[in-house]
């Protein structure tokens, strides 16, 4: 199953969420990266609920509350080498009996404020113990070396030691004082093991806490909702792409939210070009994502059906790389998905502009052929393309596209086109193609030559 | 005794040396024997590795540096299993040089320790500013291998150079050398209310106007210099140069500017890697070179023993050095 690391790498969009996401620790960070994909609904439902508990605290917590939970968060470190090695019977030395005592430190404190605010969904469990067996003095600091209270002989010896002035004498002590730690260091350890499994678990939890509460500052930033998880459907009210919507604001644009609805059957989109047909599969594929690592998605309202795999051609895979023609690379996509259709696997499937780069004859016949087999076995996969004459009972779309009583009058160029188009997705009952593209490449300002022969060659019917 | 009492007043203090073999680890261990005396509590790093018992680079055996205890030193991981007494951890760094992270432990007892602290100044700079809240009332910096960037004013307030027959084969060498970089180091400062705004600036070129007005030039470092205008010239009292000052761009900037008396400006002497030659054809040309901040530069040490064996006549090359420079030099073997 892939992690979410995985999906950081071949998705700019899941990339942007990641690097917009505050992981305070390191734990945090390991966490996240290999957190799998979720597929089954209850386990995604859990972790919904942890997140909503958590969102609901956070946002009536006092700032100063908030910056002290972080602050400590961002102190804890990776300590899982440290137990293992513990707990399978090694020494280990100074720094990492600090590491076990500062992270146990940590936790307490960590403890104490999610108890002040009555947080209570992930349970922490007490490492007193391991801090008193590490703080023998009681001083209550993060600070740690072998104490003169572990051992009467210890503190003679060092005493000794600063003492006299004969340098032979003393390297002979330090000898003497470097055994007798080993021998603590040792006992400390054999004491130390019968609080791994409360280390482990207490670790786990705060590498968890780390990710939710990354998640919930996550919701506040983008404005995200909390998604319905249903059985066979996806819908949005609202969905956008907050990657594409954070370089738009930018530039002081607004990203314009769609609403859509995919069923158990393929779902036709239509539009003109550059109306954002392939941003709408990358954002349905982000959505999608984050729905099933049990984030809230970017919507106002979504209702979501878990899937077992999320298969894209978006036509930009690395085909030279591979030694593939697009074409290849597409096809071996679309390969993909019907496979794992006809094996009945619950996917969701996203192709955009299905067999463009082939002849339009042969193009048409295989969307179609396409189509009917995501019919015929019921899955989940949106379709966009531009061939009119595809045959088919199920959804679809059209996307507004030019807004053609604004146009007019209006200087319209590459620069400001995009202001001019409607993103909004329309439900439609037959096939219609709009006939955009020559408008469009008038206003991108290509070549007059090319749109006025192209328009003389469709009025001959050639 | 000389220089303690000097150095008592500064908060921070880097020990730079001109080469390696200067003498800088013993002189580091005077001045550490010396504020035992005085009860004070000192940090202690080193940028760059430092403190080996033996030379990285030319393998002759080093004196290592020897703590008293309450001393808080900080050094890497590798380092500080290697050290001869006893410490307690105060913290450990999520960041990580070549030898592992950064440990910080006060110092139980007396014994010998292997400073590797952080490689990069701003990171040096961060942990003498933590090490405060810990009660250290003096940061003694190791600069290492010729390093001099430890020295910035803005990074440690007062410095200790160390000079010696490393430095050069004979004592009028070593003297001319050393005495160069003491007059780049006692470069005066420069007065403008520009002040803040051109210590913070990390990249660029920019003119101080006759009228005292701040422009930007737009040119991203000295080594683009080529593209500053002639009127940019024609129209500055000063131009300040955030990263380094090179013989290529003095020239450039001599040759533009025939007759006018013209400043250029950087942060500290450790910006400025020119040659003597250029340096004084520059003041010669009615020229002149000024820094932001001047280091408080407090003694200089020296070293008359070579790593490859031969000894100089100390007193002849203090004598020499004081002649040159007319300030106070010590050989610390002897004081």
């Amino acid at each position: 199953m892939k992690t979410f690391r995985n999906y950081i790498a071949e998705h700019v969009g899941v990339k942007f969420i990641y690097d917009n996401m505050n992981i305070c620790s390191a734990p945090g960070r390991k966490e996240l990266l290999n957190s799998k994909f979720i597929v089954a609904p209850n386990q995604i439902e859990d972790e919904l609920e942890l997140l909503d508990e958590l969102f609901i605290k956070y946002t009536s917590l006092s700032e100063i509350t908030k910056t002290n939970i972080l602050h400590l968060l961002s102190q804890v470190y990776d300590v899982s080498l440290i137990i293992k090695n513990i707990q399978s019977g090694f020494t280990v030395d100074d720094i990492q009996l600090f590491e076990v005592k500062k992270f146990s430190v940590l936790i307490q404190k960590l403890k104490e404020i999610l108890c002040e605010i009555n947080y209570t969904s992930l349970e922490f469990s007490d490492l007193s113990i391991v801090i008193n067996i590490l703080d023998p003095d009681n001083t209550g600091l993060m600070t740690f070396y072998i104490y003169d209270s572990y051992d009467s002989k210890l503190a003679k010896l060092r005493k000794e030691r600063i003492s006299t002035n004969n340098q032979n004498k003393k390297d002979e002590l330090y000898i003497e004082i470097l055994k007798l730690e080993d021998q603590i260091r040792t006992k400390l350890c054999k004491e130390l093991r019968h609080y791994c499994k409360d280390l482990e678990i207490n670790l786990r939890n705060v590498a968890k806490f780390d990710v939710l509460l990354a998640k919930t500052q996550l919701i506040e930033k983008f404005n995200l909702c909390r998604p319905e998880i249903v059985e066979n459907r996806i819908n949005y009210c609202g969905l956008f792409n907050p990657f594409i919507a954070d370089i738009l604001s930018k530039k002081g644009k607004k990203f314009q939210a769609v609403d859509i609805g995919i069923d158990q059957k393929p779902c036709l989109i239509t539009g003109a070009n550059m109306s954002g047909k392939t941003v709408l599969l990358k954002t349905l594929a982000v959505a999608q994502i984050m729905f099933q690592f049990a984030f809230y998605v970017p919507a106002q309202k979504a209702e979501i059906m878990p899937v077992e795999e999320i298969i894209m051609s978006l036509g930009d895979n690395q085909d030279e790389l591979t030694g593939l023609s697009s074409f290849a690379a597409e096809m071996l996509n679309v390969d993909k998905i019907i496979k794992a259709a006809k094996k009945g696997k619950k996917i969701l499937g996203l192709v955009d502009e299905l067999a463009r780069t082939t002849n339009p004859d042969e193009g048409k016949a295989i969307v179609n052929a396409f189509v009917y087999l995501m019919e015929k076995y019921n899955s989940s996969c949106v379709v966009t393309t531009h061939y009119s004459g595809i045959i088919t009972r199920s959804k679809r779309y059209k996307v507004k596209g030019l807004k053609t009583d604004e146009i007019k009058n209006q200087e319209v160029n590459s620069t400001n086109i995009n202001d001019y188009i409607d993103y909004l997705l329309v439900e439609i009952d037959e096939n219609f193609v709009p006939n955009d593209a020559l408008n469009i490449i008038e206003m991108l300002g290509v070549e007059k030559e090319l749109v006025f022969s192209a328009r003389d060659f469709i009025s001959r019917k050639l | 005794m000389p220089f303690i009492d000097k150095i008592l007043v500064s908060r921070s203090l880097s020990i730079v040396g001109m080469e390696k073999n200067t003498g800088k680890t013993e002189c580091l261990n005077y001045v550490i024997y010396r504020l035992k005396e005085k009860e004070k509590i000192i940090g202690l790093t080193s940028i760059g590795i430092d403190g080996e018992s033996v030379d990285q680079v030319t393998e002759t055996p080093k004196p290592e540096i020897e703590i008293y205890p309450g001393t808080i030193f900080i050094t890497s991981e590798k380092h500080y299993k290697q050290k001869q007494l006893t410490a307690e951890i105060l913290d450990i760094t999520q960041k990580s040089t070549a030898l592992g992270r950064l440990i910080t432990a006060r110092a139980k007892d007396f014994g010998k320790v292997i400073c590797s602290g952080p490689s990069q100044t701003v990171w040096l700079k961060e942990i003498i500013d933590k090490t405060r809240d810990m009660g250290v009332d003096l940061f003694l910096v190791d600069g290492a291998l010729s390093r001099k960037s430890s020295a910035s004013p803005s990074i440690t307030e007062s410095m200790i150079l160390t000079t010696g027959a490393a430095v050069a084969p004979g004592i009028d060498d070593i003297v001319k050398k050393t005495a160069f970089l003491v007059k780049l180091i006692n470069i005066e400062s420069f007065d403008t209310e520009h002040h803040e705004i051109l210590m913070g600036k990390e990249k660029g070129l920019y003119i101080i106007t006759k009228d005292n007005e701040l422009i930007d030039t737009c040119i991203e470092s000295g080594l683009f210099a080529d593209k500053i205008s002639p009127e940019f010239i024609n129209k500055a009292s000063a131009i300040f140069l955030s990263g380094i000052l090179t013989d290529r761009f003095i020239e450039l900037i001599r040759v533009q500017n025939t007759k006018k008396k013209i400043v250029i400006l950087v942060k500290d002497f450790t910006k400025i890697f020119i040659s003597k030659e250029k340096y004084y054809g520059f003041l010669r040309s009615g020229g002149e070179i000024r820094v932001l901040l001047k280091p408080n530069l407090i003694a200089i040490c020296i070293n008359p023993l070579s790593p490859f064996g031969y000894k100089l006549d100390s007193n002849l090359l203090a004598d020499k050095l004081h002649d040159e420079i007319k300030l106070p030099i010590y050989d610390i073997k002897k004081i």
